[in-house]
């Protein structure tokens, strides 16, 4: 099937017997009459803690992060304390090249 | 044709007298000449030419969002010229001063015009670069292991696209304008914005200065996030960064330990997310 949202193709996953149709373009899932039921009901089965959660709206002015983006307190500095990047020393990033090269 | 033959040509090409100055281009076989008040960009000689023109074309036709360029397209040899007015590039100095809300308002004006157009260089520039790694390289292994678990890059046309957005692609002329068509065309409006998310993601890009691009996009009607952003945002960021790293450690620079970083992280959850 097609995306409805951005009608890339969809691929059918078989997670724990519930079938789920993934979208290729915008990893958006899509989900049959009763299956948002059947997840819940076997996540409550496995007693687990819940999946990492999808990032919730964006509170501006803090923007979300994905899963896999650097925690906030993870603020990269270089040996030295001179010349570091990220929110300490917003002058002195010299980020010039990423942000500004192909 | 000798590096210097080409300069006098393109020289000769913008009807100037100054000096040419060489602005250098994004890759080797690119070159960019300042000439006066001129640009001249040589381009290779397997240039897709008819993608070019209609490039060129759908930047005349849009001044308000492009340069616009001061000849159709010319050429030395076999190898295409564009040929512009010059325009002041963003400080590489502050970038707490840079256009991001201006940059942010170009693309979403941009995602919203008639989709026509060739299809656009990206994804398919950013995998050309990350192929261009040599594996031998230290951290090589993480950032081409980073690309082995990306999913296939979305190559869904939806809309009008720059294609290789990043700061370097606006110049001012009374106002800001977009710069560099060669990747123009038809494809995911995401991929305008995932460098800068990608740099976000990364930690390199400070929290508010992602929010203003994000907010101005959003406010000016954006198309390429309908919802949250990093469900759209997502493969396309970490695609980026992963190409971001790849560059970083073939030209050493300083931003090499957060982006490799990131690659870690981007491997660990697709390989948690494969397990189940």
């Amino acid at each position: 099937m097609q995306c409805p949202k951005c009608h890339a193709n969809m691929r059918t996953f078989d997670r724990m017997g519930v079938h789920i149709e993934q979208c290729d373009g915008c990893r958006g899932v899509f989900l049959d009459y009763g299956e948002l039921e059947s997840i819940t009901r076997l996540e409550a089965q496995m007693q687990a803690p819940p999946p990492v959660a999808a990032p919730p709206p964006a509170a501006y002015p803090q923007p979300a992060q994905p899963a896999w983006g650097a925690a906030p307190q993870q603020v990269h500095h270089h040996h030295g304390g001179h010349a570091g990047y990220g929110y300490g020393h917003r002058k002195h990033r010299g980020l010039g090249g990423l942000f500004f090269s192909s | 044709m000798r590096v210097d033959d080409l300069i006098a040509a393109m020289a000769s090409l913008t009807g100037s007298s100054a000096d040419p100055e060489v602005l250098g281009g994004d890759r080797g076989d690119v070159v960019v000449v300042r000439v006066g008040d001129v640009v001249a960009k040589a381009l290779p000689a397997d240039t897709d030419v008819e993608a070019l023109e209609q490039r060129l074309e759908i930047a005349a036709a849009h001044p308000e969002l492009f340069v616009r360029p001061l000849k159709p397209l010319q050429f030395v040899d076999d190898r295409p010229v564009t040929v512009w007015p010059y325009g002041t590039p963003v400080s590489q100095d502050d970038p707490d001063g840079a256009p991001w809300e201006e940059s942010a308002a170009l693309l979403a004006k941009l995602h919203a015009l008639p989709v026509r157009g060739p299809v656009a260089g990206t994804p398919e520039r950013i995998v050309r670069a990350i192929r261009a790694l040599p594996p031998e390289l230290p951290y090589a292994d993480v950032v081409l292991r980073a690309y082995e678990v990306l999913p296939p890059l979305d190559v869904n046309g939806r809309a009008l696209i720059h294609g290789d957005w990043h700061l370097g692609q606006l110049v001012h002329r009374g106002a800001w304008r977009l710069i560099d068509v060669d990747d123009l065309g038809v494809g995911d409006p995401v991929w305008d914005l995932a460098r800068p998310a990608a740099l976000f993601a990364a930690g390199v890009l400070p929290g508010d200065l992602w929010a203003r691009f994000l907010n101005a996009y959003r406010e000016t009607g954006g198309v390429a996030l309908p919802t949250s952003e990093w469900e759209a945002l997502n493969i396309p960021a970490q695609a980026y960064v992963v190409q971001m790293a790849a560059r970083a450690l073939m030209s050493g620079l300083q931003a090499v330990e957060p982006l490799v970083e990131a690659c870690r992280r981007i491997v660990s959850t697709h390989e948690s997310s494969d397990r189940g």
